[in-house]
């Protein structure tokens, strides 16, 4: 039930981007058309980013807790996310810039791998490593989407997507320490920042796509 | 643990076929000359007709390019970050020449005096892939 929850949202996410809304989209849209199809995609965008965290989170704790099976369901589950996301994206930018940025994407999961293996072996040339590898991955995510939207600020993006790695990595330390309270605590932040990366991301969209986003 | 880390990692990308003898050191004259190009100046006046690549999002633009021999290909870097163009393939670097572009507008070029299929990639970005068919 929960994997049909969330092909349906991103299915929904991927139909307002390329346009076609259900009847109750057009009804909004109707009203304040512009105002639907912005609302859908921040919505779908959000959805898909923070369930990045969720499963992130979910691998990286099955990870250090040595239950394998668990970790290779959700890592798959991740993937899965990744790609949907990518599709996402290829369905505003086209195919080669989903197929650009699929990579790119599952660039940063494998830094986080690393670093989630360096804590796991206490290994701190290899979480340094990582960190570093993971900042140096914030530039290459902010020049992608700078390319692709001249809304986009690099800095800026690279900035969110920043916060998002330190997210991330509280996640992962506190899971490694064994305190649940803080483990769900940097869970639930680091979810909520995803929504710092998705509205703007949407607005900007919006911004250089009008009449995709207000045509309905 | 960490094998199922690393098979949950890891990202294979399909690769073609190898590059070619065109890559060693007798062969490749005009190199120095590109790179003057890639560095901004003046890679000289040349006779053969040129194509261009556009690096942008993350691709090579045309990723396939099919030139005549002697024709010279100039790369120009749109996305704001440090791409590069290597000959071969990051399986197979052998003999590999590296021209780099370090940000938004800048260009690089290179001449291609010997028929083949020659494929590049970005060494920061390995999932960029070109291929220039050389008639």
């Amino acid at each position: 039930m929960k994997i049909d929850c969330k092909k349906i949202i991103g299915a929904a996410m991927v139909a307002a981007w390329l346009g076609a809304g259900c009847a109750a989209n057009a009804a909004a849209a109707e009203m304040n058309p512009h105002g639907a199809m912005a609302a859908d995609l921040r919505t779908g965008l959000n959805s898909l980013f923070r369930e990045h965290v969720f499963l992130a989170a979910a691998a990286t704790g099955a990870a250090l807790g040595g239950r394998d099976g668990e970790f290779k369901a959700a890592a798959g589950a991740l993937d899965g996310n990744s790609i949907d996301i990518a599709k996402a994206i290829g369905s505003v930018y086209g195919a080669g810039a989903e197929q650009a940025f699929l990579p790119l994407w599952r660039r940063h999961i494998g830094f986080v791998v690393d670093y989630t293996v360096g804590v796991a072996t206490r290994d701190d040339a290899k979480k340094s490593k990582a960190v570093n590898d993971l900042v140096q991955y914030t530039q290459d995510f902010g020049a992608f989407l700078a390319s692709a939207n001249p809304n986009l600020p690099k800095d800026g993006v690279a900035n969110l997507v920043k916060d998002h790695v330190l997210t991330l990595k509280d996640v992962i330390d506190a899971q490694a320490s064994g305190d649940m309270s803080k483990t769900f605590t940097a869970i639930r932040n680091a979810a909520g920042h995803m929504g710092m990366i998705a509205d703007p991301l949407a607005a900007a969209i919006v911004k250089q796509f009008p009449d995709r986003f207000a045509s309905r | 643990m960490q094998r199922f880390w690393r098979s949950g990692a890891v990202l294979t990308a399909v690769i073609l076929a190898g590059s070619s003898a065109l890559f060693a050191h007798e062969e490749c004259d005009d190199i120095p000359a590109q790179k003057s190009a890639a560095s901004g100046e003046s890679a000289g006046p040349r006779s053969e007709p040129g194509a261009a690549v556009a690096i942008q999002l993350f691709q090579y633009q045309p990723g396939r390019l099919e030139i005549s021999a002697g024709a010279t290909v100039t790369w120009i870097n749109q996305d704001d970050i440090r791409h590069t163009v290597t000959l071969g393939a990051p399986e197979n670097r052998e003999g590999a020449v590296s021209l780099a572009l370090a940000g938004k507008g800048a260009t690089a070029s290179f001449t291609f005096d010997r028929p083949g299929d020659y494929e590049y990639f970005c060494e920061r970005h390995p999932s960029m892939r070109g291929q220039i068919h050389v008639q």
